[in-house]
């Protein structure tokens, strides 16, 4: 079977500590997975090592099989909203609109049929009447739904989110949930840092439990999610 | 009547003021407008080291004014990165030190027997009265390639701007794309410093951004009227400062440039409070 993400012995330092020890993961083409552990536990250093926005001290990782160089315009980054200026003058359909740079050359202007697939993405998204907005006058659940939209039109094979619920209110969630649903059903692979425990069931169908090492992976019908979180949960030193 | 002295003068101004208006948008959006102050104070050992090789061409003094400029820049990066110490404490001592530097070398070129007025003090605090038309064409020459590369590289510089750590996913590393930027704003300052001088050219680089901030929604739009606002402010300084025999042009320029930023704002302020009063 081949993996959308695939991991080797993946080590990070910020500053001499150690964030992540030897970690390796092998999550599978079209699941939706979420990266759960405690704060601190490395969840967004193993997406930003993996997608290259970190040094690394050791590792292998392949998407689908390749390097991230080959296979680049396949995955979308949906960044922490928290790491953006979000009173930066853009408006919805400029932010969606970045998902088609780098498409066909960096240097390329915007197309009519990418700015088709913008209309497309913030209808899905439910912006579609907010297109002209600055970013500045939308709410916590808007803007996420705006990143969302860039990252569809980029149309993507695999989508790797950075608690992509934090600060959105339910009426998103449910939204966002619905989109990338549809997208998992369409053959996608969905990773995403996850905090809710309550609704990791219902939202995902595989689980990869980090606490600065792999706790444990696999599909959720094929585990015991409480045993697996008790354990990633546990102070280090007493998980075995 | 304007005389052709004036007329250089107000033309080196309105290009200055324009390009550093409209490049300063992006300092401001990274939120590395102190990096401006940083880099033009790093720019004198430079000028002073071309001086000392290449005379008085300007072409070679903007060299060397840019190359310690983008020197100072990739220190502050190399350090910041490289030991724990913030990036405002290093930019704090960077600028000290080049500025130190500078004012040495420039106090052993004053005092050289062969030099004699070598003039560079202009550098420091500017002397528009000095500029000459050979400024002029350089000044055009090096500012239209420039706002092209802007131009054609706009879709990086936009995304770099508003979320480098994307850009950086998507295969374009944001240390180059910052290195590219802080090159071409560390030529447009090198340019402004014979008009404006080393101690207030930031200040033209973030003032306009910043005049410009509550009328944008779009950066592009952003750097449209922050470019405009730069322009003016040049033409008015040049006005003002030849009517007036005792007025210094580039501080003129400086001085506009921050009441037109401050205006922008308290004028922004009162709109907005008219709305909400009218909305309630």
């Amino acid at each position: 079977m081949t993996m959308a993400l695939s991991v080797r012995d993946l080590t990070v330092a910020y500053n001499d500590r150690p964030v992540l020890w030897d970690v390796d993961a092998d999550i599978p083409v079209g699941c939706m997975a979420a990266i759960v552990g405690p704060n601190g536990a490395g969840k967004s250093t193993f997406i930003k090592a993996a997608l290259e926005l970190t040094t690394r001290l050791t590792g292998e990782v392949k998407f689908f099989g390749q390097s991230l160089a080959q296979v680049r315009t396949r995955v979308a980054y949906v960044p922490q909203r928290a790491a953006i200026d979000w009173d930066f003058p853009i408006t919805v359909e400029e932010v969606a609109l970045m998902g088609s740079y780098g498409q066909r050359g960096w240097l390329r202007r915007p197309q009519h049929d990418d700015r088709k697939r913008v209309a497309e993405a913030l209808e899905i998204v439910g912006l579609a009447p907010f297109y002209k907005r600055p970013i500045s006058q939308l709410s916590g659940g808007q803007q996420q739904r705006t990143f969302l939209a860039r990252a569809l039109v980029q149309q993507a094979d695999l989508w790797v989110l950075d608690e992509p619920f934090q600060g959105v209110d339910a009426e998103t969630e449910r939204a966002l949930v619905t989109v990338l649903h549809q997208l998992k059903n369409s053959g996608k692979t969905i990773i995403a840092v996850h905090h809710d425990l309550q609704t990791l069931p219902h939202y995902f169908d595989y689980l990869y439990a980090i606490n600065a090492r792999r706790i444990a992976e696999g599909y959720i019908k094929d585990l015991s999610v409480n045993e697996v979180v008790q354990q990633a949960f546990a102070p280090v030193g007493m998980s075995a | 009547m304007i005389d052709s002295v004036l007329l250089v003068i107000i033309i080196a101004s309105v290009i200055i003021g324009a390009l550093s208006g409209s490049l300063g948008v992006i300092m401001v959006l990274r939120k590395r407008s102190l990096l401006g102050d940083a880099i033009s104070h790093a720019t004198l050992p430079g000028v002073a080291i071309a001086y000392l090789f290449f005379g008085k061409d300007p072409l070679f003094l903007i060299a060397g004014a840019t190359c310690a400029g983008v020197v100072g820049v990739a220190l502050v990066v190399l350090i910041t990165n490289t030991t724990r110490l913030r990036v405002d404490v290093v930019m704090g001592m960077m600028l000290a030190v080049f500025f130190g530097v500078g004012m040495v070398l420039l106090t052993y070129i004053q005092k050289l027997p062969t030099t004699g007025q070598a003039g560079l003090q202009a550098f420091i605090f500017g002397q528009a009265a000095a500029v000459v038309w050979q400024d002029v064409y350089v000044i055009s020459a090096l500012g239209l390639p420039i706002m092209c590369v802007v131009g054609i590289a706009w879709p990086i510089i936009h995304a770099f701007c508003f979320d480098h750590a994307w850009l950086h996913a998507r295969g374009l590393s944001s240390f180059v794309v910052d290195l590219g930027v802080m090159f071409c704003v560390s030529v447009v300052i090198a340019m402004g410093l014979p008009i404006v001088g080393a101690l207030l050219m930031s200040a033209l680089l973030i003032a306009p951004a910043i005049a410009a901030r509550p009328w944008s929604t779009r950066m592009s739009q952003m750097m449209i009227i922050a470019g405009g606002i730069g322009a003016v402010c040049g033409v008015v300084g040049a006005l003002i400062s030849s009517a007036y025999a005792r007025i210094p042009t580039g501080p003129t320029i400086v001085f506009l440039s921050v009441v037109i930023a401050l205006l922008s704002h308290v004028i922004a302020m009162r709109f907005r409070s008219a709305r909400i009063r009218s909305a309630l």
